[in-house]
């Protein structure tokens, strides 16, 4: 448990620094994941508690946003004078964003690299 | 508020723990509320959460500061969480190695045309240009978009409470928008939800499924790089 947890929270650590080092445009976390792919292709397979604690983390994932996205209530003076056209230009940008990336992939999947059964929806 | 309560509800909302411990209790009666609606994504969890806190925060003005001092506890695990994104990655790495050709200009396209559709609406209604660069980054984990808006000369924190939005209305759209458009290949779709609404959205992915919560790990992760870059760029040449 705490050996898995020391770990991960090492690489994020050690991905701030690492950030901040070399002025990289990208998070401690981001970096830390990156790290924990190359601690992964060494150990090539995660020992059980690690496997574990990781997915803990996942599986709660929604939760962990919650404190940083109630950040909106101290905005909200802000953004109400335009909130109705910053509202749509997010929804529009966001379906058409969607939609343009979601088909490529699909269109390009069935000639390319087709879904096995597992990749496929229900 | 009943005068006879006012005096433990002062005392309460002194203690970090009530904050925490409302925190816990609403997404575990909103993840409740989904699964007993069948898991309906317009009862999106973190959604439903955000809205009840947001709610009671304006009821009772309390302030974000007072509420973050318990809600830290969790927003601190927000990052070995983004750590453990590696761990599917890593798994799933000869499925994301085959769908290259197909994942690649879905990733291009997918970040081309959030940038440019924000801002391109955005200045079609008459928003001023400070606005227009806080929308560029509307589709990047917030902690990096806050960065990129900063850089560009938009406002951090709108940025972030842009990105918050948008996540929460990807996490309860998305999949069934991309149900609806006929799409069934999971990759595909999640990869659209990390391109466009990043970690709230991979969080919703891998409620779905966890190959879906996969490739939108990876978009998210691509799409935070691809847009840094894309504002260096455009800083570079343009600005």
């Amino acid at each position: 448990m705490l050996g898995a947890l020391t770990l991960i929270i090492g690489l994020q650590v050690f991905g701030t620094v690492l950030a901040e080092l070399l002025a990289l445009p990208l998070p401690g976390p981001v970096l830390g994941m990156v790290l924990f792919l190359l601690v992964l292709a060494v150990i090539r397979r995660p020992w059980a508690e690690l496997e574990q604690v990781n997915n803990f983390f996942l599986a709660n994932l929604s939760l962990l946003f919650v404190p940083a996205a109630v950040g909106i209530v101290s905005h909200l003076e802000l953004v109400s004078p335009i909130l109705g056209r910053l509202l749509l230009v997010l929804v529009l940008s966001l379906l058409a964003g969607l939609a343009v990336s979601a088909l490529i992939f699909a269109r390009l999947a069935r000639r390319f690299t087709p879904a096995c059964d597992e990749e496929m929806l229900p | 508020m009943n005068a006879d309560l006012t005096p433990l509800w002062v005392y309460l909302g002194r203690d970090p723990l009530a904050w925490l411990l409302l925190t816990l209790g609403a997404f575990v009666l909103s993840r409740w509320l989904y699964e007993r609606a069948g898991q309906s994504a317009l009862l999106n969890p973190m959604a439903l959460t955000v809205c009840q806190l947001v709610l009671l925060l304006s009821i009772t003005g309390v302030s974000y500061d007072a509420y973050f001092t318990g809600a830290q506890f969790i927003h601190v695990l927000l990052g070995p969480a983004v750590v453990c994104l590696a761990l599917p990655i890593w798994q799933n790495r000869r499925s994301i190695r085959r769908s290259l050709p197909a994942l690649i200009p879905a990733l291009l396209a997918g970040s081309l045309v959030s940038v440019l559709s924000a801002v391109g609406l955005a200045w079609a209604l008459g928003l001023d240009s400070t606005i227009l660069l806080t929308l560029v980054p509307k589709s990047v984990t917030a902690p990096v978009a806050m960065g990129i808006a900063q850089d560009l000369g938009g406002i951090p924190e709108l940025a972030a409470v842009l990105c918050a939005v948008t996540g929460i209305f990807g996490a309860i759209i998305g999949v069934p928008l991309m149900t609806r458009l006929g799409i069934r290949d999971a990759r595909a779709q999640g990869l659209a939800m990390g391109v466009t609404s990043h970690g709230i959205g991979t969080a919703a992915a891998f409620q779905v499924s966890s190959v879906m919560g996969v490739y939108s790990s990876i978009g998210m992760a691509m799409n935070a790089l691809l847009t840094a870059i894309l504002a260096g760029l455009a800083l570079l040449f343009w600005l």
